[in-house]
């Protein structure tokens, strides 16, 4: 995955990611995805690495139209 | 932003140590000099919470004890896979001396799905931690039983169970999501490949790499899941009062969870206080509120009391993550000078139930090489979710590069070192090869697998490399008292490596004082925004805005100063806690008195990190070079037993400014002894039958003992860049990349066969042997 503008990309504002160099992303950080096969991601309102509909947190589907989506303030 | 001209050190002294000019802001100090003209920084000056820590002073968020404090205990599923009917908490709610019981729900009342052994259902909070074990033994769940895959080869199989078997829908009012993500339409728990990454990533053509090699290697190695063992588990402390909430936390990013505790409860965050003055050690794990944290604080609301949630081991070992496992496919292909031509990477992994199992960056960017290409597969499995975990991927990735990059140098006839000196263009790790060499008494290595007899000796070495990446949204304030106090405030933490230490010597530096008269206030979100302590980037990240912050209070001091002694601020200085004219001695005063003297009773003074002198790579912190690393492992191998015996690691590691050459040395230490575990003896067994994980424990989940941790040689290399204010990086990470394979490498050393799976238990080394 590429860098990415969280705004193009519509993340849910409930994604949050900790990229493999330390930098936390999601909320009111920014979205690099500098290397995506070894970024963690978690749903801060299921608290964990399955979303608030018990599918996968993943960047390529936490995004606008999931049911559980929320939009970026 | 006005800038000036200075010039900084620039190079390894005793190798290429020179000068650069760089345009620095207006408001920053001047360069120090390298470590040896400075009587503080890079200095073995002791741990300011030494004492308290061995005599038990130190208070942990587990120590916690708040006046009507309750204890919580998770109620966790104990089957791998199934959805959840029903719960009943009648029979725990009514248990005496409890308070309060939480179901987890999302807010549509929707219960989750259960996904692996282990998952927090609900939680009891009651009088004593006793009571609310008891009472969540009583929570009854009807689960309706599914299917289930623990094994990460079974789980790439097409008839393996679907770990997310739900299926993603839009919204009712259209939306974006294109994928349905119920197994049928992808690669079942197969995720990826993740082809790319903003460090390397394909380029050139492997056809083209390969028809010119002369010569290939071909191997597949794996690595074990590691789970990350911190001395003190995940956990918090919450006192939720009225538009106030207080947490206690440990943690490596008390703004990370600050936030995430505003966010979940929609609340704002200057109406959250995170708190963490000790951390018993994190190594990736511990960035989020986890769980634990908005659990915590709904019992807090629920009962208008302090809830204490942390888990006992069982629980960190199952749900709290793990260094991901991998089965590492690696093609290589070298020309008869060395050269590489081609490096083909392939690799699935498991975070179980999360993604993030790639193995990094080590085959992109160690060695030059025109074509490269990167498959990295993510395999969901019916376990906890994986973490980041000390330089995430790499261990994983260098420990199968490295052994290829040594395989090749053998079919050149070359020795490892020696190739390394052709393919690799770093000069910090030329340095540390030449300098690790020769404290090592490399050239002791024979042939492999030449030494006779039973008990074989082995000698290997590897190699790595780690981003310098910094922070900038990270903030310092230095404070100077009537009185005589000074203090360095940051919501920056300290989770065992020494923050609170470094930044009393940066600030003691600076000011011309000893250290013991700055007290290190952090870890707490009501002082100026910290960065997390994760990637190796607080050193970098904080230490700079802790120098000009402690800068700028210098310069109102002596301006105050100057008027009472009649003399040019620009004249004044402080050396050893004494303010003086250089161009008149007479005219003096000490530091305290002047402290005393001042017009106001605080002089405070903020700093946040500017960019690097001479900018980024990127923008957004990613700084010029690396932090390169080289080490060095003697082993003993008993070909009867199949035991593996380190004797001895040598490792050369940079880190920019070394600012406690202690606190690096340990930090090496803990590298190199968590690399030598993940070589010899940490893996976790899971049940394929039951989903269960069988040794969730630290009794039949191996750690090294200390008979078992070898003599470790460190050696620490300045390496100045001219970046910062304290041109200082940090070490955690590096320490422990390339000590697994450096091991591997000597134990083919030793034995003549090469071992491609670790832990290197007895029955490896064997079966390698042909002994059984």
């Amino acid at each position: 995955m590429k860098k990415v503008n969280p705004i193009d990309a519509k993340f849910c504002r409930f994604l949050k990611a900790k990229n493999p160099f330390g930098t936390l992303e999601g909320g009111d950080n920014d979205w690099y995805v500098l290397e995506d096969s070894n970024t963690i991601y978690w749903c801060v309102k299921s608290n964990g690495a399955g979303g608030p509909d018990n599918g996968p947190v993943d960047p390529r589907l936490c995004i606008s139209g999931r049911r559980c989506y929320k939009q970026r303030d | 932003m006005d800038t000036k001209k200075i010039k900084l050190p620039y190079g390894i002294p005793g190798h290429n140590l020179g000068e650069i000019e760089r345009d620095i802001p207006v408001t920053e100090p001047p360069a120090w000099p390298i470590n040896e003209k400075l009587k503080v920084v890079g200095k073995p000056v002791k741990r300011y919470d030494a004492l308290a820590k061995v005599t038990g002073k130190a208070k942990f968020t587990a120590d916690m004890q708040l006046s009507g404090m309750l204890y919580a205990k998770f109620f966790r599923s104990n089957t791998p896979k199934a959805k959840i009917k029903s719960i009943n908490t009648n029979k725990a709610k009514d248990f005496p001396g409890v308070y309060a019981v939480e179901v987890m729900k999302s807010d549509e009342g929707e219960l989750p799905e259960v996904k692996f052994v282990g998952q927090p259902l609900a939680a009891v909070a009651a009088s004593s931690l006793a009571i609310a074990e008891e009472a969540a033994k009583l929570i009854e769940v009807e689960y309706d039983y599914e299917d289930f895959v623990v094994d990460v080869e079974e789980a790439q199989r097409s008839e393996a169970p679907i770990v997310h078997a739900v299926a993603i829908s839009a919204q009712t009012d259209g939306g974006d999501v294109g994928v349905t993500h119920d197994g049928s339409q992808t690669n079942g728990n197969i995720v990826g490949p993740s082809t790319g990454s903003f460090f390397g990533g394909p380029r050139g053509s492997l056809d083209e790499g390969f028809k010119e090699a002369d010569i290939i290697v071909e191997r597949v190695y794996r690595t074990q899941v590691h789970t990350h063992v911190p001395l003190e588990t995940h956990g918090v402390v919450v006192d939720w009062k009225p538009g106030n909430m207080t947490v206690y936390a440990s943690t490596q990013s008390t703004a990370g969870v600050r936030n995430e505790m505003a966010e979940y409860f929609g609340i704002s965050k200057s109406e959250v206080r995170v708190i963490s003055e000790f951390t018993g050690g994190g190594f990736g794990a511990k960035h989020s509120a986890g769980v634990f944290g908005p659990m915590a604080a709904k019992l807090s609301k629920a009962t208008g009391r302090p809830v204490w949630l942390m888990l006992d081991r069982k629980e960190e070992h199952m749900a709290e993550g793990y260094r991901p496992n991998s089965i590492h496919y690696l093609k290589i292909g070298a020309k008869k000078n060395g050269n590489l031509t081609a490096i083909q990477q392939r690799s699935h992994g498991t975070a179980g139930i999360a993604l993030g199992a790639g193995v990094g960056r080590i085959a992109q960017v160690l060695y030059e090489c025109p074509n490269f290409s990167t498959e990295q597969y993510d395999v969901y499995t019916n376990a906890g979710p994986g973490a980041a975990w000390r330089a995430p991927g790499n261990a994983q990735g260098a420990f199968g590069f490295e052994q290829a990059i040594d395989e090749i140098a053998e079919k050149l006839g070359m020795d490892p070192v020696s190739y390394r000196d052709i393919i690799d263009k770093s000069e910090i790790r030329k340095v540390e090869r030449q300098q690790g060499a020769e404290k090592f008494g490399w050239s002791r290595r024979k042939a492999a697998g030449s030494d006779s007899g039973a008990i074989k000796k082995g000698f290997g070495m590897a190699q790595s490399t780690w981003p310098r990446f910094v922070t900038l949204d990270s903030t310092a304030e230095v404070r100077l008292m009537q009185g005589g106090a000074v203090e360095i405030r940051s919501s920056v933490q300290d989770m065992g490596t020494g923050t609170k230490t470094i930044l009393g010597q940066v600030v003691a530096e600076e000011l011309g004082i000893p250290v013991d008269y700055v007290t290190v206030l952090i870890g707490d979100t009501y002082f100026p925004a910290g960065p997390a302590s994760g990637g190796s980037v607080a050193t970098g990240s904080i230490t700079p805005p802790a120098r000009n912050a402690a800068y700028k209070a210098k310069l109102e001091l002596l301006e105050q100063v100057a008027k009472k002694l009649k003399s040019d601020p620009a004249n004044l200085t402080i050396e050893d806690a004494k303010i003086f004219d250089k161009t008149d001695g007479s005219k003096a005063i000490s530091f305290k008195d002047a402290l005393q003297g001042m017009r106001t009773s605080q002089i405070i003074t903020n700093a946040s990190r500017s960019d690097d002198y001479g900018g980024f790579k990127q923008e957004w912190g990613l700084a010029y070079g690396d932090l390169g690393s080289v080490q060095f492992a003697e082993v003993t191998v008993d070909t009867e037993t199949g035991f593996v015996k380190v004797d001895k690691i040598v490792a050369a590691h940079s880190c920019g400014r070394p600012l406690n050459i202690a606190h690096v040395k340990s930090q090496i230490n803990g590298g190199v002894i968590q690399g030598l575990s993940f070589a010899l003896y940490e893996y976790r067994v899971m049940d394929k039958q039951t989903g269960f994980m069988m040794n969730a424990n630290v009794d039949q989940y191996k750690l090294p003992y200390s008979m078992e941790i070898p003599e470790i040689e460190s050696i620490v290399i300045e390496d100045y860049s001219g970046t910062s204010s304290t041109d200082a990086y940090g070490i955690g990470e590096p320490a422990n990349i390339a000590t697994a394979v450096a091991i591997a490498n000597a134990v083919y050393n030793a034995i003549g066969v090469r071992i491609y799976e670790i832990p290197i238990t007895p029955d490896k080394v064997l079966k390698a042997l042909n002994k059984i």
